[in-house]
């Protein structure tokens, strides 16, 4: 298959804006060749890589200037369907990608709108699912699958019709860490053997060290820097001034810059192989200067204000065979303390946090907030205590203004005015929203409505909150913010549960972690503790922070959690 | 897997002729001496393709909804016949008391049909059926990809209920009957918490599926489009379909021409 092509100084602009989403953008792209696109949240990814299959704009209208050319094809000269022939696109999210009953029907799809004859088709359905690793899924549903499975399946749906380009945007965004490998495994595989070209937008620097040839960095729809992943990650001033994080390993290179001597030997490493290698030479000097450097994994030993007891729950399914979400979990919450919960997708971890904010009843157990049996706490009086704040903050927002929106809850207090007015207040200051009283909650931003959600769970005063998945879809420097803003939450004294897959920021902020695989917790202690625990991780499909796992290949007993300790370590060796 | 019964193995355009022209039939009938062996016949037809435990559920629960609608207005407002209950504003009658059975035999009669559609024929099978009689292809998509969303909005419809309870709201809480008359008027007073998001949802989602169509190609005309399903008709549906139309014609002979099987209420 052969695939090139050419950005001749595109800008771009959608309907009714003044603003361009694309600025003067010139690119190449080589046939087979691998390319990761980066950059901030709006910063014009999506907008770029729409144009090759001519959603952009086709579908969504706006004025573009200068030529885009895939496969000698002018965009602007040729029906989107045309493009959408040549060029398979991959969206973030699973679900709303998939047509079909079936996962032959779903890869099918395609083939039939181009009038491929079905025994034709069938055989290709069959070569799609075999390249992606879901043989025999035929007759499966596509929603009983995993996500990662999911976006396979949509994988195989662009490759069944033999495209040329193979466009991902953000596809393993909304995946657990084990959906986010085996998508990754097949990508390797597929570039490996099938020579596609391939245009990958992320957020993980991870994903464009193993797949990409060229990386290219967008702010504000202009290319900023580019280069391969090597020289790319190398100017780590660079991609962090643009909101990119570059592999850890490669950060902590980037702060021994005032270490010379051990700047040297260790190099600028872009993977952990590499860097371990380079980090074995001077393992012997580390062991020495570790006796001398101190590591704290204090636990928080506070009142306790939540305790579960010996807690079960199952769901029935349609086969008839109950799933067990819970199986005889048992847990204490102390005061003060920033719990990450992880686990896979489907270990338990929002139906442990809904039973404790009271939104599921367990079938056997007893769950007990401030020393009261939630059986003998009215609706009304345990939501004051306990508050959950949904992983999509549109599942709540349905107000006109924010400040309405960050009062709903307070209101059903029957509070007086004045005091809910101070309340919201307040909540808005906690998430720096405070000019944002009057304005439309539904013309934010993202990170701005999953702020506004926060603030009307924080309005209510509750001892206790879960905050599920508050980086899902952010950059690393949104990502950085929101994680900040929890620690100020949490500093000002509210007891915080956050769920989430972004294990590296989990290890850097919270002072305890509970892991849970298969309804039951797995490990549940500090950090350092927890994350030294690598066998144990492993098998549930679960990986400690690239640093961390670094520091553990070279040998080393003590658990580095950060760059920041990473790079004293090494640094302490000058 | 699909079943293999008669029912499964019918050609779907035949099933939906059926229900259209039993829903015809059942606008122009409402005695219970003729309403009530068509529904025997369609409860007969439906066991046909032998429904798993769940259907059947399904069935009767909606078939009695709908006649317990039906039946309700004319139980109360007709005024001919023997008073059997007299309370005044409430007054049922014999005739009233044979009308709204009547009526609720009726509007059992038109979900039946559905059911058997549904119970009995796959999504593919379905769209397939529909393109067969000339219904546009976007509109058979639509239907079928309705089907597959459903499941979709129902967790949806969950996940946002819970969001806003937490917060407060009493929204379907203990079932659509509340305990006391205040917590009814909370539940409508809090209703756009739901709503809102919910429509909102729908729309983000639609706005992410028309992107996903157009990245695979779908073509709105369907004049390329290969189907995967080509259905032939056997001598058993042409049978079906005869016997079908002799009903309706008869129906609307007796009706119009000798005005039997009607009650005017």
């Amino acid at each position: 298959m052969e695939g090139t092509v050419t950005y001749g100084d595109v800008s771009f602009s959608y309907p009714y804006s003044e603003v361009y989403a694309l600025k003067g953008v010139n690119l190449t792209i080589h046939p087979g060749e691998t390319v990761a696109i980066m950059g901030r949240t709006g910063a014009g990814k999506t907008t770029l890589v729409s144009m090759l299959n001519g959603i952009v704009p086709h579908s969504t209208g706006g004025k573009l200037e200068g030529t885009v050319q895939v496969l000698g094809l002018d965009i602007m000269k040729h029906e989107q369907v045309e493009l959408a022939r040549r060029v398979g696109m991959i969206f973030d999210d699973p679900d709303s990608q998939l047509f079909g009953l079936t996962v032959e029907e779903d890869v099918c799809f395609m083939l039939q709108q181009i009038g491929v004859a079905m025994e034709e088709a069938k055989k290709r359905v069959k070569w799609a699912l075999d390249v992606v690793g879901l043989q025999g899924f035929e007759n499966r549903y596509p929603r009983d699958l995993s996500g990662g499975q999911k976006q396979r399946v949509a994988l195989a749906s662009t490759l069944a019709p033999m495209r040329d380009i193979l466009v991902l945007d953000e596809p393993t965004s909304e995946l657990d860490p084990a959906g986010r490998f085996e998508l990754l495994q097949t990508l390797k595989k597929l570039k490996q053997e099938l020579r596609l070209t391939i245009v990958l937008v992320t957020h993980y620097s991870e994903e464009a060290v193993e797949l990409a040839d060229e990386v290219y960095l967008l702010s504000q729809g202009e290319i900023v820097h580019k280069g391969p992943p090597r020289e790319f990650f190398a100017d780590v001033e660079n991609c962090e001034k643009y909101g990119v994080e570059p592999p850890q390993v490669t950060q902590i290179a980037f702060r021994l810059k005032d270490y010379p001597n051990t700047s040297k030997t260790y190099g600028f490493p872009v993977s952990l192989p590499e860097a371990a290698i380079v980090s074995r030479k001077i393992f012997d000097n580390i062991q020495s200067a570790l006796s001398s450097m101190k590591f704290t994994s204090e636990h928080v030993t506070n009142e306790e204000i939540i305790e579960l007891r010996h807690v079960s729950v199952s769901f029935p399914t349609r086969t008839g065979t109950p799933i067990k979400a819970l199986q005889d979990v048992s847990l204490t919450i102390h005061k003060g303390e920033l719990i990450g919960l992880i686990g896979q997708n489907g270990s338990g971890k929002s139906t442990l946090s809904k039973i404790i904010c009271g939104l599921l009843v367990p079938d056997s157990g007893s769950v007990y907030i401030l020393g009261k049996d939630t059986k003998l706490i009215s609706p009304r009086e345990l939501f004051r205590l306990v508050q959950y704040c949904h992983q999509n903050p549109d599942d709540q927002i349905f107000n006109t203004t924010v400040f309405k929106e960050v009062a709903y809850g307070v209101r059903r207090m029957k509070l007086p005015k004045e005091e809910i007015e101070t309340r919201v207040k307040k909540a808005l200051a906690a998430v720096e929203l405070e000019e944002f009283e009057e304005k439309d909650p539904f013309m934010l931003s993202r990170a701005e409505r999953r702020k506004v959600a926060t603030a009307s769970v924080l309005s209510m005063d509750p001892a206790f909150i879960v905050i599920d998945e508050p980086t899902t879809g952010m950059d690393w420097s949104g990502a950085t913010k929101m994680m900040e803003f929890i620690r100020r939450i949490n500093s000002a004294g509210k007891t915080i549960a956050i769920i989430s897959h972004n294990i590296p920021l989990i290890a850097e902020y919270t002072n305890r972690i509970v892991v849970m695989d298969g309804g039951r917790i797995i490990l549940d202690g500090h950090p350092r503790d927890v994350f030294s625990r690598r066998s144990e991780l492993l098998p549930i499909g679960l990986r400690a922070p690239q640093v961390t796992e670094l520091f553990q290949e070279i040998g080393m007993n003590e658990t580095i959690l950060t760059v920041e300790e990473g790079a004293r370590v090494f640094a302490s060796l000058e | 897997m699909e079943k293999n019964s008669f029912l499964h193995r019918v050609d779907p355009r035949v099933k939906i002729v059926f229900w259209v022209a039993i829903a015809l039939a059942s606008q122009l009938l409402n005695d219970p001496f003729f309403i009530g062996p068509t529904l025997a016949s369609l409860f007969l037809i439906f066991f046909l393709g032998r429904p798993t435990g769940k259907v059947r559920k399904l069935a009767f629960s909606l078939s009695g909804f709908v006649a317990g609608v039906y039946a309700f207005w004319w139980l109360f407002l007709a005024r001919s016949g023997n008073p059997i209950v007299d309370l005044g504003l409430v007054r049922v009658t014999d005739w009233s008391l044979w009308l709204g059975l009547g009526m609720a035999l009726r509007g059992a009669c038109n979900v039946m049909p559905i059911m058997i559609l549904l119970s009995s024929t796959s999504q593919e099978r379905l769209i397939a059926g529909l393109e067969g009689l000339k219904v546009p292809y976007p509109i058979c998509f639509g239907i079928a990809h309705g089907f597959r969303l459903l499941p979709a909005l129902m967790t949806q419809w969950s996940t946002m209920a819970q969001a806003q309870r937490a917060r407060g709201a009493t929204l379907g809480h203990g079932g659509w009957f509340f305990r006391h008359p205040r917590e009814s008027i909370a539940a409508i007073r809090d209703a756009p918490a739901l709503a809102v998001p919910l429509f909102v949802g729908m729309v983000r989602t639609m706005a992410r599926l028309s992107l996903a169509l157009d990245s695979r190609a779908y073509d709105v005309d369907g004049k390329t489009r290969t189907k995967a399903i080509r259905l032939t008709m056997r001598k058993s549906d042409w049978i079906i379909i005869a016997v079908t139309g002799l009903f309706l014609a008869f129906v609307i002979v007796m009706r119009l021409g000798f005005h039997i099987g009607w009650m005017t209420p």
